[in-house]
């Protein structure tokens, strides 16, 4: 079967820029945050499946590492890759791509587990069954 | 029993949880030493259920602090857990 790709795209305003004209370094955070949110209302076959169940999606780690500037009106495409999935934990990788220049600006890793009556449970079947067909 | 246990224990550890094999000795706290978290240990709970057949609960782990503490108790689990096979 195919590779499923999971996309979502930003564009640079004012609002997201610092002093000296470029994304300010928390935006990128923003983004992660908006492209997992988008990640799993596409895959999670009924919305708001979490919440029904009483579940908590933890995040324990996020990171990013930044390596070319973004600017003013840039359109940035966000890969979202999930991966080193275990029993109770799975990671989530970011791939910022700027628009037009294919550049990797970005990228960012997010450690991501699940909390049932504030004990670990594991991935939830459903979110485990067609997240892997985005690896 | 107790060596053998304790030396597929580090391997599973230093594999799993990137920990240098040196550093866990018995007298190691897992989440004080090696830095385990809630889901790093509920993580080690099914890897044990899986290479010993030794099932931990989140109650039972409330009483396991060390690497000690863990082959202590698979050791005195394991044998439940082959009859039950």
């Amino acid at each position: 079967m195919a590779k499923k790709t999971f996309m979502f795209t930003v564009k640079v305003y004012l609002k997201d820029t610092n002093v000296f004209g470029n994304v300010y370094f928390a935006c990128y955070f923003d983004w992660q945050g908006m492209a997992r949110e988008e990640f799993f209302n596409k895959i999670v076959p009924e919305p708001n499946f979490l919440l029904k169940k009483n579940i908590k999606l933890i995040t324990i780690e996020a990171y990013i590492k930044y390596l070319k500037e973004a600017l003013l009106f840039d359109t940035i495409q966000i890969k979202v890759i999930p991966c080193n999935i275990k029993n109770t934990t799975f990671e989530l990788i970011f791939k910022y791509i700027k628009i037009g220049r294919d550049e990797l600006i970005a990228e960012g890793r997010q450690k991501i587990g699940f909390t049932e009556d504030n004990r670990v449970i594991p991935i939830p079947i459903e979110i485990l069954k067609i997240g892997r067909e985005y690896i | 029993m107790e060596k053998e246990i304790f030396n597929k224990l580090i391997n599973k550890l230093a594999e799993n949880f990137n920990i240098n094999k040196e550093s866990i000795i018995p007298d190691k706290d897992i989440r004080i030493d090696l830095g385990l978290d809630s889901f790093d240990a509920a993580e080690l709970s099914f890897i044990i259920k899986e290479e010993f057949g030794v099932e931990i609960t989140q109650d039972d782990s409330i009483n396991i602090k060390t690497v000690r503490d863990i082959v202590s108790f698979i050791e005195a689990n394991i044998k439940n857990a082959k009859r039950k096979e």
